[in-house]
């Protein structure tokens, strides 16, 4: 029971985290390798040893975080004014799930200053 | 002892050897260990792996041991069971003693399947071309098996019908030709297409109904040591009554679908995305359905020569 309890605890910090908009966001390019097909990207993520598939929105992201952490209200700015999106074209909730996606797969996480 | 091919000893030696589990067996890429009891084994082996070299007592160090073995004491009489042990724990469903062909076919997949450090593994038929091999990752009853003897009949050289088998510094193919496993309706194919003396026995009521083995030729087995340049991928699936279709995959579906197919692919890691990533960017990759063994083989004459093969 100790264990479920914990478990739900740490999801429901993980969708908080996620759901902060002042949290920044980071990545590491060693952790990973890349090979962009057309229209998707595939990573291998060398902690986990897993493969993914990602699309240009989360694959654009981990270029971003990469060089510098950056919060989810930030880089919805950014992909607003380099794709020229409207809020109902790319709401901030989608930001949100992507960030989600790399944290769950281990491929972005909160920067250490937000961790303190 | 010198490896000879299995054909050149006789009965009771080999049963002596596979009963002290000292008859080794080289089969390309592997060399296996094999102990067992019983003629109904020694026949299958005097079969389907006549020509294969063995060495009833070798000084070698080998890749795995495995053993076609009763589950306990009791059963090794009374109502005879057997079960593979390729080594290690692993579930196993006891078969009748009778069973023993696909036991001992069981344990030496189960060996190379999950001990295999060498090359990225996956499931996967394997031919080699005049210009380049052709992979064939299918589930089971996709109809993979039947496409591989096929292939060999119009003259490609068998690699393997199990495991495509992937070099971890280069994307080249290695052979393990064993015994091609066929099921109910395509052994009487293959039967067709090869002729009675290439087919097993059949080993009648196994879970996965009646099976069969077509023989490797001598020429798959010499030719064993031989690596194979990747020139087509095809993900093959068979249904009755299905029109020919070939759809053009892009490489990341490709290795997306190959992973999954892998036996090893996440205990070797980086090695084997970097592998697996080469072998889609440097051949092309297709799904293929189709509903009869003619259409089959004319959709993989096109698409081999469309890559660049001539059949």
């Amino acid at each position: 029971m100790h264990h479920l309890l914990e478990g739900a605890f740490a999801l429901n910090t993980m969708n908080n985290i996620a759901d902060s908009n002042d949290v920044l966001w980071m990545s590491e390019g060693d952790l990973y390798l890349e090979h962009v097909f057309e229209d998707t990207t595939l990573v291998y993520c060398k902690p986990s040893g897993d493969t993914h598939f990602l699309s240009f929105l989360p694959a654009d992201i981990l270029k971003l975080i990469e060089k510098k952490p950056m919060s989810i209200s930030a880089l919805h700015t950014h992909f607003l004014t380099e794709y020229e999106f409207s809020e109902n074209d790319l709401p901030l909730s989608i930001m949100k799930d992507a960030i989600t996606q790399l944290d769950e797969i281990g491929l972005a996480w909160p920067s250490a200053a937000d961790a303190k | 002892m010198p490896y000879k091919p299995l054909n050149q000893f006789n009965s009771r030696d080999l049963a002596a050897a596979l009963k002290a589990g000292s008859l080794a067996l080289e089969a390309g890429a592997f060399s296996h260990v094999i102990e067992g009891r019983g003629s109904k084994l020694v026949e299958f082996m005097q079969d389907v792996y006549r020509d294969y070299p063995v060495s009833l007592y070798p000084e070698d160090v080998t890749d795995n041991i495995v053993r076609v073995r009763a589950p306990n004491f009791i059963r090794r009489f009374i109502r005879p069971q057997i079960l593979p042990d390729p080594g290690f724990e692993f579930p196993s469903v006891p078969m009748p003693a009778s069973m023993s062909p696909l036991v001992l076919e069981m344990g030496l997949n189960l060996s190379v399947a999950l001990k295999t450090m060498r090359f990225v593994s996956f499931h996967a038929g394997v031919v080699d071309g005049p210009d380049g091999a052709i992979i064939m990752s299918a589930e089971s009853g996709g109809g993979k098996s039947t496409l591989t003897a096929a292939l060999v009949e119009q003259g490609f050289r068998l690699l393997s019908d199990e495991f495509a088998l992937l070099g971890l510094d280069e994307p080249t193919l290695n052979a393990y030709p064993r015994p091609i496993s066929l099921k109910n309706e395509s052994i009487d194919v293959v039967r067709g297409l090869a002729g009675e003396d290439w087919i097993s026995q059949t080993v009648e009521g196994s879970p996965k109904g009646d099976i069969a083995y077509r023989r490797p030729r001598a020429s798959d087995i010499a030719d064993a040591h031989k690596t194979a340049k990747p020139k087509l991928i095809l993900f093959p699936f068979f249904e009755e009554g299905l029109s020919p279709l070939a759809e053009r995959l892009n490489p990341a579906e490709a290795i997306m679908r190959l992973i999954p197919a892998s036996t090893n692919y996440s205990m070797l890691g980086e090695p084997a995305y970097r592998s697996l990533l080469q072998l889609v960017l440097d051949a092309p990759a297709y799904e293929v359905s189709y509903g009869t063994l003619e259409d089959s083989l004319k959709l993989v004459e096109d698409l081999y020569a469309e890559a660049g093969g001539n059949q």
